[in-house]
């Protein structure tokens, strides 16, 4: 496809003991904001890392490829994966405190990521970048140290980074778990504003499952090391396919004095290596004693047009 | 940073008096008469009158208070009193082992340095590998052996089997060699485990992780970073070490007969000969106090956050 920009093939992916995310397959066009969802532990910020693929992130990828423009990159060299990382594939830190260093002026640190990948410091550009995030007054900020600045600004100076930097695809762990909710919108707002300036494919990673409806274009619902539906955002939110994703929309808190469904149990240790249905424990289907799960429980069939899921009951 | 420097200076008057106080309380009430160690060293028979002339002589028969306070004054004035083995100045003394101790000291500091930090870092930066091994097995062979020890194995291998080296050469740069060495050797045990538990701590603090999310090269996250956020606790180890080391090794002074404070203040305790040992002690604070201060000072020109006007 010519506008394609990544494309997930059957990726198994480990921390050195058991595979944390497998038969993972997924493709995103050039633009397109994509969100995962899914509980703690199933390996929405493993799939990122794997993405990212820097050694230091000590992911394994054991199986499969990541088509990202058209070329594998999972056969590249570690060199060849740092050149990459910032310029070609960048990421927003979880805790986006420790994304600086401490100790050292922004400026020290804009430059030194400018330089590792032969690109100049041009403050006006800083000043612009900056200004488009609503950052006031660049001249201060810029000689600042992380620590002078508030949890909300240190976060719109990462992103301020990233678009600087200009990356094709923004990968990004949870950016907003450690802000409060109206940072966070504003957070969101900052995002969709690089897509929109610099037609960044972003894939985000989120427990929030009101952040994908605000601005994701697809959304990935991941259980136990495994995609169980991808589709459009509209499609997988209010008309879920998958049992999990639907106990999963079924836990989130409303206004309505009501505590939420919820969902008992806990996803299996080692659900990415499990040949039968990692979910069919925790599953009303199965517990109803409907169980409808086939031969293949991790393929992704199709629900309608730019939907899918692994498993479905058609109404 | 100005008042900072000035209270500190001020600390030090205090810290002075303080140190100075007790250290002339403690040779007070140690056992042993001075005035007849001096005559028995001189060779002199112990006759009483003698011996109550020398004591009136020395001022051993003045209260305490009075011997405290005519020997702070003429500290005030630059005058550390004069030995009672020799009867030249202390200040002269230590001067002239000064001269001694600050080579080998600087030089000792300066080997220590040069081989302890590029190995702490390179065993820290390639963790668990056999270069780190090798690195961890030098670090705890030089952490495990005294100095005088190793002082004997250069000697045996320099000296006495190859020949290559003297063993006594004072005050030449050949005779500096084998006492740098000596207390080098065990400084860069402890110095490596420091550095590279310092650079480890580094590389795994979060900030990594997003330098190198945006592809910021190697050498720049390890010298424009790691070294950088390191270099506090690096200058704190080093400080601490340039004040064990103008302190002068008695050890090591003794085994290559350099004449330095650390030989100086032995013979002194030996002698009884309390203004030399008090001269030492009170020149030995001053330093420690201002290695203290240029840390502190050099912490906060690496950590703006700290903040000690406050």
């Amino acid at each position: 496809m010519a506008d394609e920009i990544l494309r997930v093939e059957d990726l198994s992916v480990s921390y050195g003991k058991g595979n944390m995310i497998s038969g993972v397959n997924f493709t995103v066009t050039k633009g397109e904001i994509v969100c995962f969802l899914g509980e703690s532990g199933c390996g929405k910020s493993t799939l990122l890392k794997a993405i990212m693929n820097i050694p230091e992130l000590e992911t394994v990828i054991t199986k499969g490829k990541i088509i990202f423009e058209g070329k594998d990159i999972t056969s590249y060299s570690d060199k060849e994966i740092r050149s990459m990382a910032g310029k070609n594939i960048g990421m927003v830190l979880q805790h986006l405190g420790g994304a600086f260093n401490p100790l050292r002026t922004f400026e020290a640190q804009f430059k030194e990521a400018l330089y590792s990948h032969d690109m100049e410091y041009d403050f006006e550009k800083v000043k612009e970048t900056f200004a488009q995030l609503n950052l006031p007054d660049a001249e201060r900020i810029i000689k600042s140290r992380p620590y002078e600045m508030s949890g909300g600004m240190i976060q719109r100076i990462a992103i301020a980074m990233t678009m600087i930097l200009g990356p094709e695809l923004l990968l990004c762990d949870e950016p907003t778990s450690a802000l409060d909710v109206t940072t966070q919108k504003m957070a969101m707002e900052q995002l969709m504003n690089i897509r929109e300036l610099l037609n960044t494919t972003i894939l985000l990673v989120t427990h929030n499952p009101g952040i994908p409806s605000m601005m994701a274009d697809k959304v990935g619902v991941m259980y136990a090391g495994h995609l169980v539906e991808y589709g459009k955002t509209h499609q997988v939110l209010h008309s879920p396919a998958h049992p999990y994703t639907k106990a999963l929309i079924g836990a989130i808190p409303t206004f309505d004095f009501k505590l939420p469904k919820g969902l008992e149990g806990q996803p299996p240790l080692n659900g990415a290596d499990m040949e039968k249905c990692a979910f069919s424990e925790r599953c009303p289907i199965c517990k109803e004693g409907h169980c409808i799960c086939g031969n293949n429980p991790y393929t992704l069939k199709e629900v309608c047009k730019d939907h899918c899921a692994t498993c479905f009951k058609r109404d | 940073m100005g008042k900072f420097i000035g209270k500190r200076l001020l600390q030090l008057v205090f810290v002075l008096f303080a140190v100075s106080f007790m250290t002339f309380a403690l040779m007070y009430i140690a056992p042993g008469d001075p005035a007849e160690r001096k005559l028995t060293a001189q060779g002199e028979a112990i006759d009483p009158e003698v011996l109550e002339a020398e004591r009136e002589k020395m001022g051993l028969n003045q209260p305490f208070v009075v011997r405290y306070f005519s020997w702070l004054g003429g500290v005030c004035t630059g005058n550390l009193g004069n030995s009672y083995v020799d009867n030249r100045p202390v200040i002269t003394k230590l001067a002239e082992g000064m001269t001694y101790t600050v080579p080998l000291a600087l030089s000792a500091l300066a080997v220590a340095l040069a081989i302890s930090l590029p190995l702490g870092i390179l065993s820290a930066v390639y963790r668990n590998s056999v270069l780190d091994v090798i690195v961890q097995i030098f670090s705890f062979i030089g952490n495990a052996l005294p100095n005088f020890l190793i002082a004997v194995l250069l000697i045996f291998f320099f000296c006495i089997q190859n020949s290559v080296l003297p063993v006594i050469a004072n005050n030449s740069f050949i005779g500096l060699i084998l006492p740098t060495l000596s207390l080098a050797i065990p400084m860069c045990g402890r110095f490596i485990k420091q550095f590279r538990g310092e650079v480890i701590e580094q590389l795994e603090k979060t900030y990594i992780t997003g330098l190198r999310v945006r592809g910021v090269k190697e050498k720049k996250i390890i010298f424009g970073n790691v070294l950088h956020n390191s270099s506090a606790a690096i200058i704190t180890i080093t400080g601490l070490a340039i004040g064990t080391l103008m302190g002068g090794s008695v050890v090591i002074e003794s085994i290559f007969r350099w004449p330095g404070v650390g030989k100086l203040v032995m013979d002194a305790i030996t002698a009884r000969d309390y203004p030399v040992i008090q001269g030492f002690v009170l020149v030995m604070a001053v330093i420690y106090v201002l290695i203290n201060l240029a840390t502190d000072i050099l912490y906060r020109v690496i950590d703006p956050r700290i903040d000690y006007e406050k």
